[in-house]
């Protein structure tokens, strides 16, 4: 073996046993090989290679684990398929678990065992990350953020130029001058964050999340210090860079000193920071975190505004964003949402905890050098579609939105992508404040 | 003496089994800080009867068959298990009634095992996938439930066989894959306690 090649193994293995966790250990040590997680992937249902299946991406890793920690892999490595670790295999690692699993943990749920292949292919990406092997686009997007605070390089003034712009918006279309989107404003209830995208591309989101506040009355502000509710160093699986990520909004939200900070409607940056954020600082935020979904469907709950469903009348039909469902618990909040706003949902089979991935998580969208495999995996979720007569598809990430934009194209569905919010804010009967 | 054989080697893998109960503690317990959102213990508890309820899963409830040979094999190895006790420490139980659920249980994992078997050679995910260490715990099974069967009848020759073969399994039990029931609760305590924090009870 060349050198570079014995050093870069040798980090290698550093970082992967500092990375073994009680939890990735028990997941190592208990998969009996049954082979079941293979019919909840969607990668190995759309391509029925061997090499799809859940198991088979988390044996390249466990493969490792063997051959350096279970002890009876050390004495007859053979016996049990254990492998040194190598260039080859790292290389392996970075298709597989990069280029070949969404980290949607659809297989996690229907695990007989309780394996928990995303966690050991993450810990794998994790791994690949320290050694500089993470696939380009997606570390480039995390070295943005790290860089602008936001990851594509909004300057504050393009951005308090866009809140200023949907502010006029809302007035002319409320008829209202009294609407607001504050910002910077201290001691307010909540803090309100936006994916990038939506300033860059869709501003009409922001528009739509400043119409149900208003609505709502409620006591909100936007901060020009943090306000990127996304997370991709959650997708490299780098715990430092996810901490300087999640930091941005916590100082935010701590200068602010608000209550409450809402995450916008980003499935994997509402998991960031509602639940990894914390662990990865090492102590409890002194405010709480939750989903634009989440206090959406309070609201409707609380009667904050009045809401009349006639203005939704095409179908309607729910994806679920993995790191909501499966990672996040927010499960029945969008139903709940839907069946006050729309006048026909109807869910896709199978829906909820047991919803297939689009096909865009993971950071997917952001290594361009697997988009033919996303786009192939992702006839699963253009069949559940097509099979509900949807006219719409609503969703709660931007991830998933994108995703489901290009399958829209891809397998021609006829359907227009929505978020949530839109569809609530197209609802609100407007009644002038005061 | 070739009965007490067994119990030896059970003493020895309860040893062994401690030893691996300190190892996996020894990992750090990564902690989930973030305000619940659920209970914990309600995931935890739900996440340990899954099994009993093949239809909370998608897995087993589409591959209910798949459910039924997972039961059925492994009812048959408690069985066989239970049987390495009973045959040298209290055969006066072996009534004819008890024999024959044994012979129908032995007869039926058996079945399943060697469906298990087949499967694992003849489809290409599951070659895939598999090593020895698969193709051995399987095969092993399947012939303890052949031998199990003589024993419980106490034909000559077949019982000291059964009793070998089980005193073989059992101190090689904790070195290969057969040692998943030991960390299966701690796999389902994670998975379940981690979903039913997050307000993800199934």
């Amino acid at each position: 073996m060349a050198e570079e090649d014995k050093e870069l193994t040798q980090r290698a293995m550093e970082a992967f046993k500092k990375r073994l966790t009680r939890q990735a250990v028990a997941s190592l040590q208990v998969c009996v090989h049954c082979g079941q997680c293979a019919e909840t992937c969607h990668y190995y249902l759309t391509s029925e290679d061997p090499r799809m299946s859940p198991v088979y991406k988390m044996d390249r890793v466990r493969k490792v684990y063997k051959r350096t920690v279970d002890w009876l892999g050390r004495v007859a490595p053979g016996w049990v398929g254990a492998q040194d670790l190598d260039a080859e295999l790292l290389q392996e690692w970075v298709e597989l678990a990069y280029g070949a699993c969404t980290m949607c943990r659809r297989c996690w749920v229907n695990c007989p065992m309780g394996v928990d292949p995303a966690q050991v292919l993450g810990l794998a990406r994790g791994v690949l990350t320290e050694l500089g092997m993470t696939p380009k686009g997606l570390q480039a997007t995390v070295n943005v953020h790290l860089e602008h605070g936001n990851n594509m390089g909004v300057s504050e003034a393009d951005f308090v130029d866009t809140l200023q712009w949907m502010e006029e918006e809302l007035q002319a279309e409320v008829d209202d001058p009294s609407v607001r989107i504050p910002i910077n404003k201290p001691h307010a209830r909540v803090v309100y964050t936006f994916n990038p995208r939506e300033v860059k591309y869709f501003p009409h989101l922001i528009q739509a999340a400043a119409k149900i506040f208003n609505a709502a009355g409620e006591d909100w502000t936007v901060s020009t210090e943090g306000w990127d509710a996304t997370n991709y160093a959650l997708f490299s699986f780098d715990p430092v860079a996810g901490h300087q990520l999640a930091k941005r909004l916590e100082d935010a939200v701590n200068h602010l000193a608000a209550d409450v900070l809402v995450m916008a409607e980003c499935g994997h940056g509402f998991r960031s920071q509602r639940w990894e954020g914390e662990n990865w600082a090492g102590h409890r935020y002194p405010f709480k975190v939750m989903s634009f979904v989440e206090l959406q469907a309070q609201y409707i709950q609380a009667g904050r505004f009045k809401l009349d469903p006639t203005r939704n009348t095409k179908r309607v039909t729910y994806h679920d964003p993995c790191n909501q469902v499966r990672s996040g618990g927010v499960v029945e909040e969008p139903r709940y949402i839907l069946r006050h706003t729309v006048m026909d949902f109807v869910e896709m089979e199978p829906h909820g905890v047991d919803n297939f991935c689009c096909g865009g998580g993971g950071g997917m969208l952001s290594m361009t050098e697997f988009a033919k495999a996303r786009i192939a995996a992702g006839k699963i979720k253009a069949d559940q579609i097509k099979a509900t007569g949807a006219q719409i598809v609503a969703t709660s990430c931007h991830n998933c939105l994108d995703q489901l934009m290009e399958l829209n194209k891809h397998y021609k569905l006829g359907v227009k992508v929505q978020n949530l919010s839109e569809l609530v804010a197209a609802a609100i009967v407007w009644e002038k404040k005061g | 003496m070739i009965e007490y054989l067994h119990l030896y080697s059970l003493a020895f893998m309860l040893v062994i089994y401690v030893i691996r109960l300190i190892w996996i503690m020894r990992f750090r317990l990564a902690r989930d800080l973030a305000l619940p959102k659920g209970s914990s213990m309600e995931g935890a508890i739900a996440a340990m009867t899954t099994l009993f309820r093949p239809w909370s899963m998608e897995t087993t409830r589409k591959g209910f068959i798949h459910w039924l040979e997972f039961a059925v094999f492994h009812v048959g190895v408690a069985i066989m298990i239970a049987m390495s006790f009973v045959i040298s420490l209290a055969p006066q139980w072996l009534t004819p009634p008890v024999i024959a659920v044994v012979i129908a249980s032995q007869a039926a994992a058996l079945v399943a095992g060697i469906v298990r078997l087949v499967n694992r050679i003849r489809l290409p995910q599951m070659r895939a996938i598999s090593s020895a260490d698969d193709y051995f715990a399987l095969a092993y099974a399947n012939l303890l439930f052949i031998t199990c069967i003589p024993a419980t009848l106490h034909l000559p020759v077949w019982t000291e066989v059964f009793f070998i073969l089980v005193a073989v399994i059992i101190a090689v039990v904790p070195f290969t894959k057969i040692s998943h029931y030991i960390y299966y609760p701690f796999a389902r305590y994670f998975y379940g306690s981690y979903l039913g924090r997050r307000g993800i009870v199934r």
